[in-house]
């Protein structure tokens, strides 16, 4: 099952499909403001949990080269590296890396589903308390505008952005990416993005780190198909290993 | 400790004296009397009040400014003053951030009273006046003697200049040689020559030099007594009583002398023996017992209070951005309302000019855009994105907006000549560059006023109190003062903005990414390197071209279907030979200790954590698997995998790669040496001197394929005898080699081995055009010699034959 590449890009396309049903399907659910209730009381126990030590006054004077760096890396960045990542790992001969990455996407989203459907949390500048903007704002609106269709404003906990950008590391250090030292310094800057733009909050953040660590784990622990195969006792039969392929 | 004691008083004897340092006594020279009744308090304080006092005297505006810059100017900044203050002097060096309490104050032998009256005085002239005239008619009288000459003394004169100029400021009578198109009443404004008292002014009214003046009652009851010059002018009362100089302080003088100060001018009054009784000063009380003097004083702070002047803010929805709904809108207008600032709705029915245009837009996710302009102040725009839960908390969230980021607008303090001023009434932190523009009230109910075009100025100094503006480009006088003039209808308007400061976090996270980015731009470097750099020497090259052979296998794996023939028994040896040397190798590396701080870890166990964490998936060696367990295809699957994968494969791979690795060595030094801009073909002859280094290379090789598996591709020839394959491979080599110099040269490589005849394989090989790859170890080496060919023939014990990939 999901041995071939076909099938295994199937699975990321149905995955960001399903992410971006969900998202659109709550946003049609939903009646009344954009931040519900329970969102701001999650908000609420978000601030209380970072205790108020990491204050956003004057967020709107941060540096124009972090407002223009980080909103590059966090929607820019962030889909080319991943893109450039599947591509990379597609390209093998061997189907492992891709797999890995894949099966841990599709992972690190259905642990993050019942997150994003039971407990939103809105994005730190939706909570005015937070004294936070959107800093990409200052650059355009349009950034946010583009990315919202698969990016719900309360599905906040956990961070996709950081969750997949962890897988992305991973798989890359797994599996011996030629690029994958650039790809480490390059998705540093998308994780921290999501907390200089004044997006997400820290526990998103801490959360995403250890969904994206989890679903790499998984995918490995319990989807790999490593390449010295582990065979039965008495059988002579390798046609497990038939799906090698080259390009 | 005695002793201790007893030194410390021979070491340090000057430290009592230390404590009594004197204490500073300033009184404002207002005229000679002032001066003498000052010796007389100061003498009379030293006696009763057993103070040693350092007595000086200066004119309003050094006073003022001295004691507003107290701390700053003096080297004990904790020194304790003394001063007597005329009531708008103690007020204005208090709203400059001067610290005082108030001890006392005298009473006056012209209104035998702790309070006094001030008067404005005007000509009795029959055309403007039939009668005793009130506020009222000295106002209309203004009107009508357009400009009327107003003439003062002294500009922090209570009476002479604040009360008038208040007075002005309700009635829109200003000081201007400007247009008078306005709604306001233009006067000429002028200040009589130096040491000129309040008298004088009474004279130059009465001689019709100047239209109108203000005293205060000690001149009015001076003049009283020369009925030529009381005849010829009205004293007309201006507003509420006023308090007579005070008796002020530093708060940290010690409790003590103050106590001691205050009972000595609460026993004054009874010692008519120690009455000031020069000039107005009768005597001097204790601030506690004068009730009316602390009601007018406070009347008076409340005047003097700088009131910000009204900003006009239009909000309306932006005409580019997203439609907005109108509750949003009506919450911003109530923000305005309620911000209980400065601001003001702008009222297009009554206000002339609008100050800031706040536009709103609808951002995304339900937050709203609100852009807020400064109307000709050529600053950029101020964007918020606000968030918000609904309408009246978006009126909370601009209401804060306005308090904390919002530009502001104020204006300098006309009053200060030694350095613009702006006094402060915000708690809002401003950015140390500020705009200022010269304007010209023409209606300033209506917010109507000229402007000029604005300029930029620094913050030198910001307190609690105010802000000290640099001095550059106000325009001066020829004395060097900046001649704000309280009573003119020119302001210059200061727009304040908020601090462009970024919090300590975001500039390190600024600094941060800048870190990430150098760090992915040397990784991006390091990582272009991780080609494995091109090997140094001979044996290295011819090492690496060898791996490069076995490429493919690394991630090939061995169906079934790929193994045209096997041995079982080869297989299950070779299993057993690497498993043996690998057991020995990795007991070994399980015994290695890793000290991490104090302790020491053994490897095998982090490997195992290691391990468990991140899943077996992660890098292991290949696990050696015996045919017994899985079968032919897959034993000999993990062997090659193991073979490649630990370089265990002999370099023997069916032909002498060493003439291609000086072919290789010659294309990169050519490359170095600037032979052609690109990596070149180049062709090292095969013969001469480099034949030997190569056959002795060769030689290695193949003796180490006696010792180790060989892997090698090629094509083969099959011959049946007996009931056996006969496998044949005959290659010339490129030039001659010397493998074994005493056994002559060679030119022929000769590869050969036996199978079990299979008809199987030969369709197999047959289908592959005979090319297929061996697996086995050299069994021995011979030469032949026959019709010029030297013939080296290598005799392999086959372990499996694999068919080649199909491309």
């Amino acid at each position: 099952m999901l041995r071939s590449k076909t099938s295994l890009i199937l699975l990321l396309a149905l995955v960001f499909a399903l992410n971006l049903a969900e998202t659109t399907a709550e946003g049609l659910l939903k009646d009344g403001p954009p931040v519900s209730p329970r969102g701001y009381q999650a908000a609420e126990a978000m601030r209380h949990f970072e205790r108020g030590h990491l204050g956003f006054e004057n967020h709107d004077r941060t540096s124009q080269v972090a407002i223009y760096g980080y909103s590059i890396s966090y929607f820019l960045g962030f889909p080319l590296l991943a893109l450039g990542a599947v591509l990379a790992f597609a390209w093998r001969d061997e189907v492992a890396a891709f797999r890995t990455l894949c099966l841990a996407v599709a992972i690190d989203y259905l642990v993050s589903l019942p997150f994003f459907l039971f407990f939103p949390v809105p994005e730190r500048w939706a909570y005015p308390d937070s004294e936070a903007i959107l800093l990409s704002d200052l650059w355009s609106s349009k950034l946010i505008e583009w990315i919202r269709p698969v990016s719900g404003l309360d599905n906040c906990f956990p961070s996709s952005h950081v969750s997949l950008m962890v897988v992305l590391i991973l798989v890359c250090y797994r599996f011996q990416a030629r690029f994958r030292t650039t790809v480490l310094a390059l998705g540093l800057t998308v994780i921290l993005s999501t907390f200089v733009l004044g997006v997400h909050w820290v526990p998103d953040m801490l959360a995403g780190v250890a969904v994206g660590v989890l679903s790499v784990a998984l995918a490995l622990r319990f989807f790999y198909l490593p390449p010295e195969v582990t065979f039965e006792a008495g059988s002579t039969s390798v046609s497990r290993r038939a799906s090698h392929s080259r390009g | 400790m005695r002793a201790f004691a007893a030194l410390l008083l021979i070491l340090f004897p000057a430290l009592p004296a230390a404590a009594e340092e004197p204490i500073h006594f300033i009184g404002i020279e207002v005229n000679k009397d002032s001066k003498e009744a000052d010796t007389k308090l100061y003498k009379y304080l030293e006696r009763h009040a057993s103070l040693k006092l350092q007595t000086q005297n200066m004119p309003y505006s050094a006073a003022i400014r001295k004691f507003s810059e107290w701390k700053e100017s003096n080297k004990n900044s904790k020194a304790a003053y003394l001063a007597r203050m005329t009531p708008y002097a103690y007020v204005a060096a208090q709203m400059l951030g001067a610290e005082f309490e108030i001890l006392g104050t005298y009473q006056s032998k012209a209104t035998e009273n702790l309070t006094y009256q001030s008067y404005f005085v005007v000509s009795r002239d029959p055309n403007y006046f039939r009668s005793e005239p009130r506020l009222p008619d000295v106002i209309e009288y203004l009107r009508k003697k357009q400009p009327a000459k107003f003439i003062y003394h002294e500009k922090f004169s209570t009476s002479s200049f604040f009360l008038p100029s208040l007075c002005f400021q309700r009635e829109h009578i200003f000081a201007t040689s400007e247009s008078t198109a306005g709604s306001f009443t233009p006067i000429q404004v002028e200040k009589t020559p130096p040491g000129k008292g309040s008298s004088f002014l009474v004279e130059e009214v009465a001689e019709k030099n100047a239209d109108i003046a203000a005293v205060w009652d000690g001149t009015k009851k001076s003049v009283a007594s020369n009925p030529n010059l009381y005849e010829k002018v009205y004293f007309v009362p201006l507003g509420t009583p006023l308090p007579n100089d005070l008796l002020v302080c530093s708060p940290w003088l010690d409790p003590d002398k103050k106590a001691k100060i205050r009972e000595a001018l609460r026993s004054m009054k009874s010692q008519k023996e120690e009455w000031i009784n020069t000039g107005d000063f009768l005597y001097w009380v204790d601030i506690n017992d004068a009730s009316e003097a602390l009601e007018a004083l406070a009347f008076l702070r409340r005047e003097a209070l700088e009131r910000p002047a009204p900003v006009t803010v239009r909000v309306a929805v932006s005409e580019t951005g997203k439609a907005v709904p109108q509750e949003y809108l009506d919450a911003a207008r109530e923000a305005v309302r309620l911000s209980a600032t400065e601001f003001v709705l702008f009222d297009e029915h009554f206000h002339k000019r609008v100050d800031f245009s706040w536009t709103l837009a609808s951002a995304h996710d339900g937050a709203i855009k609100l852009t807020s302009q400064i109307e000709g102040s050529e600053l950029e725009p101020q964007e918020f994105s606000i968030s918000f839960m609904d309408a009246a908390d978006l009126t909370k969230r601009i209401g804060m907006l306005v308090h904390s980021r919002l530009h502001r607008i104020r204006y300098v303090w006309p009053y200060q000549e030694k350095y613009p001023a702006v006094i402060r009434d915000f708690e809002f932190e401003p950015d140390d560059t500020v705009k200022v523009q010269r304007i010209a009230w023409v209606d300033p109910d209506r917010n109507e006023y000229d402007e000029d075009t604005p300029f930029e100025a620094k913050i030198a100094r910001a307190d609690f109190h105010k802000f000290q503006l640099s001095e550059a480009r106000f325009p001066r006088g020829l004395d060097g003062a900046f001649h704000f003039e309280p009573m003119s209808n020119v302001a210059y308007r200061v727009i304040l903005k908020g601090k462009s400061n970024q919090s300590p976090l975001f500039f390190a996270l600024t600094c941060v990414f800048v870190a990430l980015l150098v760090l992915a731009m040397a990784g991006f470097l390091w990582d272009l390197r991780r080609v494995r750099p091109p090997p140094a020497g001979f044996a290295q090259t011819c090492q690496t071209l060898v791996e490069a052979y076995h490429g493919e296998w690394r991630e090939r794996q061995i169906a079934e279907a790929d193994v045209l023939w096997c041995s079982s028994g080869e297989i299950g040896k070779l299993v057993k030979q690497l498993q043996n040397s690998n057991g020995r190798l990795a007991e070994e590396a399980e015994g290695i200790q890793i000290p991490l701080g104090p302790i020491s870890v053994r490897l095998s166990l982090l490997k195992r954590i290691f391990h468990g964490v991140l899943g077996r998936g992660w890098k292991q060696p290949v696990e050696l698997i015996g045919p017994e367990q899985v079968g032919d295809a897959a034993a000999l699957d993990s062997a090659v995998r193991y073979l490649v994968g630990q370089r265990q494969l002999s370099p023997f791979v069916g032909r002498p790669l060493e003439w291609e690795a000086l072919d290789s060595i010659a294309a990169r030094n050519f490359q170095r040496l600037g032979v052609g801009q690109k990596s070149c073909d180049a062709h090292v002859q095969r013969s001469g001197t480099l034949s030997a280094l190569v056959s002795r290379h060769f030689q290695d090789s193949v003796e180490k394929g006696e010792r180790e598996a060989s892997l090698f591709r090629r094509s083969w020839g099959v011959e049946e005898h007996d009931e056996r394959y006969h496998l044949v491979s005959t290659e010339p080599l490129e030039g001659e080699l010397r493998p074994a110099p005493e056994r002559g040269a060679v030119n022929t490589l000769t590869l050969e081995f036996d199978i079990p005849a299979d008809p199987q394989v030969r369709e197999a090989l047959a289908a592959g055009k005979g090319e297929a790859w061996l697996l086995g170890k050299i069994l021995k080496q011979t030469r032949n010699g026959h019709d010029g060919i030297r013939e080296l023939r290598l005799q392999f014990v086959p372990v499996a034959l694999l068919a080649p990939i199909q491309s």
